[in-house]
């Protein structure tokens, strides 16, 4: 990562921002593993929002400050080392850029500032019961009726559709030629009639995932983004935004500090973990990878920047930094031993509006490092089958790149 | 593979030194310059000096061209990819910039100019039994006396010290004390013992009995070992680069090959597997790259890189280039075992990769004892 000057003021002025305005308890939750309430994550935005700082990376006629990748990057990763949580990057990074490309001046007016003030939040419509890494075999149905395409059928692993305001939603609207054909984007008021949400409890004790039920749910002929039966080439485009941030390296530091932390302050055969040769040889190898991984990430910025087209080889950054924190998560727990095996609620569901003393929160951080460690573990397997899995990832590499 | 991040200068250094191998260094020649005593053609180091190659890592005022670590590194990386077996790293980067920081400043040195000019070829000799991969740890004493330093002790296997014309060596001086010595290879006490490694390079191990040796550099201990463990850095990075290139190469060769063999009535590569295997090799060898590039970049114009990094690329290194190999093989089937196919050499070269300057375990705990602390 550069060091110029700019930019290390640019991280000051990041650093003492989050220093001084990411609440307590928002700060606590996420570095103990917390799942957040939409209302807290709202008030987290209205926060950025208020200092130019929810959609940075937009550009200044939306709201945003245009910033360069670099100063992404620096973004994420002072957020993640702030313990600050990790944005919903399906409306802010995915959504936001799609509607700028391909929607309509009034879907543009109606949509952007309401996201860029941390007003709205926004889900993925995508997968289905029997379409996951084939999207394309997805059934729910948007038939066009008058001004209106009513839409049946259901979504499934829908991350945070119990918080969403709206859901961005690919429908089959046609049936006859190649699967990926007949698809169009449809926007949809979570709110209209017809709709169902049912929260899927996770292994971790997190509702991430849910289910949507679409019954006959009326959706205006004017919130299709594309002409019809475009939408999967519009699908396809949202995943090539902010690909670079897919190598996660500040979500991999924030658990290189945390596997550190454990291994400095627990014991295992009479002396710290953190001397442990099996420690030792696992941390380091695991830091080898970060910084691998930084290293190549820093090639790509590098080439983006000077304004080169990236191929489908940025795809690696995605297999590997997805990888890597589920490693980091792993060690993490090997560091807790017994620490990490009971399920606690009041450490996975503690209040978030906190009133302890600083001394009782420092002695509950010891605690809830452990508390939330298996949370946190299995939390991590999501990355490498969310947003294309690892084997996806693999086979795009492997044609595209490999032209195997 | 890309090469996409390269500068001006050490891209063009980069496609001159692959042309150079492409048109002038076969498996026929490298066998050549192997079988030699030395494993170093004396018509062939010339050309280096030529090409200014020798001259590349060292300063302008002593004779070089200043080039950079990353230069020299781009360079290292064509010269791996074509498996050449003179000992240019060990004779340039490290015993070349250790002369040049053990002479004062600005001095002029005949010694140096001669190795830019490839006149006369030098080596040091880092480690030491007992100590393995710790150039630190010495035995080795040099006393002084009526005829000046004489040195006693042994110097286990190193590259490039076979037919070097002169040596360098680490010696204890005193209590706290040591320094480092200069000594032709032909002077009486002195005995050298040749080995050949199964990549075809040569190393040798040498005995030091009462041997006469003129003082370069002497200082307190934290001194001297500071100064060796830098050009130490500086080499690993240099041998990493190297090492990527062979990996690149090893890599292109298998992907050929899998593309080309048919059993059951298709390629190979047809086969998932097959694919996930070769993108791994892929994705880690762009890693590898990537890391080893920015840890020469970490040397700045100091030369002198980073230590976290230099441990991180030389880990990273050993651990990749053994997947490489050990894939190179298996993905080749019977052919990837036999010396006369063209893979082999490739095999044979990353396998002791992750060796020569220490073992994986060895750069993992340094990169340890630097994030976690030392061993309380």
């Amino acid at each position: 990562m550069s060091t110029s000057p700019d930019l290390s003021t640019f991280r000051a002025r990041l650093r003492s921002f989050l220093s001084s305005k990411l609440p307590d308890d928002i700060r606590e939750a996420t570095r103990c593993g917390r799942q957040l309430t939409r209302e807290r994550l709202l008030a987290w935005h209205k926060i950025l929002a208020a200092e130019n700082l929810l959609v940075p990376h937009w550009q200044p006629e939306w709201g945003g400050q245009g910033w360069s990748v670099t100063q992404q990057m620096i973004y994420d990763e002072e957020m993640a080392l702030h313990d600050a949580p990790e944005l919903n990057s399906v409306t802010f990074d995915m959504f936001g850029p799609v509607l700028m490309r391909y929607g309509t001046p009034a879907q543009q007016q109606r949509f952007l500032p309401a996201i860029a003030s941390g007003d709205q939040w926004w889900c993925q419509g995508y997968s289905e019961p029997n379409a996951g890494s084939d999207l394309a075999a997805l059934v729910t149905r948007g038939d066009r009726a008058g001004p209106h395409y009513i839409v049946n059928g259901s979504k499934i692993w829908t991350s945070y559709a119990q918080y969403a305001d709206w859901m961005f939603c690919l429908v089959r609207t046609a049936r006859e030629g190649k699967p990926q054909e007949g698809i169009s984007f449809l926007l949809i008021d979570m709110k209209t009639p017809g709709i169902t949400v049912r929260p899927i409890v996770g292994i971790h004790g997190w509702v991430v995932f849910n289910e949507v039920f679409f019954d006959n749910v009326q959706v205006p002929a004017d919130l299709i983004i594309g002409e019809e039966n475009t939408g999967w080439s519009i699908a396809k485009s949202l995943l090539e935004f902010e690909r670079l941030k897919l190598a996660r390296i500040g979500e991999n530091k924030r658990r290189r500090a945390r596997a550190r932390e454990a291994a400095m302050t627990r014991s295992e055969g009479g002396r710290r973990v953190a001397d442990q040769p099996w420690f030792r040889e696992r941390f380091a190898e695991l830091e080898m990878r970060l910084m691998a991984l930084e290293a190549n990430a820093g090639r790509f910025i590098a080439r983006q920047q000077a304004g080169e087209q990236l191929g489908a080889e940025v795809s690696m950054l995605k297999m590997r930094g997805s990888r890597l924190i589920q490693l980091w998560e792993e060690l993490t727990v090997d560091a807790l031993g017994p620490e990490a095996l009971p399920l606690d609620p009041t450490w996975l569901y503690a209040p978030q509006e906190s009133s302890d003393g600083h001394a009782a929160k420092q002695a509950s951080q010891h605690d809830a490092l452990a508390g939330t460690a298996s949370s946190r573990r299995f939390l991590a397997r999501g990355y490498t089958i969310a947003g294309g899995s690892s084997e996806i990832q693999h086979n795009i590499l492997a044609k595209q790149v490999l032209g195997l | 593979m890309s090469t996409i991040d390269s500068n001006d200068n050490a891209q063009m250094l980069a496609d001159s030194a692959r042309k150079y191998v492409e048109r002038g260094y076969s498996e026929v020649q490298r066998a050549i310059s192997s079988q030699h005593p030395d494993g170093c053609h004396p018509g062939r180091w010339q050309e280096f000096a030529d090409l200014g190659w020798l001259a590349l890592p060292l300063a302008e005022s002593c004779g070089g061209l200043g080039g950079s670590l990353s230069d020299a590194c781009a360079l290292a990386e064509e010269l791996g990819r074509g498996l050449v077996v003179e000992p240019l790293t060990t004779s340039t980067v490290l015993a070349g910039w250790l002369l040049q920081e053990s002479t004062s400043k600005g001095e002029p040195s005949d010694l140096l100019s001669q190795l830019a000019d490839g006149s006369i070829r030098i080596a040091f000799a880092p480690w030491e039994a007992q100590s393995r991969y710790d150039a630190t740890d010495l035995q080795t004493r040099a006393e002084s006396g009526p005829h000046g330093w004489l040195l006693q002790g042994a110097k286990s296997l190193a590259l490039g010290i076979a037919g070097a014309d002169m040596l360098i060596v680490a010696a204890l001086t005193g209590p706290g004390r040591r320094g480092l010595f200069l000594l032709a290879s032909d002077t009486n006490g002195l005995e050298i013992t040749p080995r050949v490694l199964y990549d075809g390079r040569h190393a040798a191990s040498l005995r030091l009995n009462s041997t006469p040796a003129k003082l370069l550099i002497e200082g307190i201990d934290e001194d001297i070992n500071t100064l060796v463990t830098r050009a130490l850095d500086r080499t690993i990075i240099a041998h990493c680069a190297e090492t990527v290139g062979a990996m690149v190469k090893a890599f292109e060769i298998t992907r050929d090959h899998v593309g080309t063999r048919k059993q059951f009535g298709k390629a190979i590569a047809s086969n998932q597997t097959i694919q996930h295997r070769l993108v791994d090799l892929y994705v880690e060898i762009e890693e590898t790259r990537a890391l080893v590039r920015a840890a020469a970049a970490s040397a700045g114009s100091t030369g002198v890189p980073s230590p976290h990094m230099t441990a991180a690329a030389a880990a990273c290194m050993a651990q990749v280039s053994r997947h490489v190999w050990e894939e190179a093989i298996q993905l080749h089937g019977a052919i990837g075992m036999t010396e006369e196919y063209v893979i082999g050499a490739y095999v044979q070269r990353l396998a002791l990769a992750g060796s020569i300057y220490g073992h994986i375990h060895h750069h993992l705990e340094r990169l340890a004892a630097q994030s976690l602390g030392e061993i309380s």
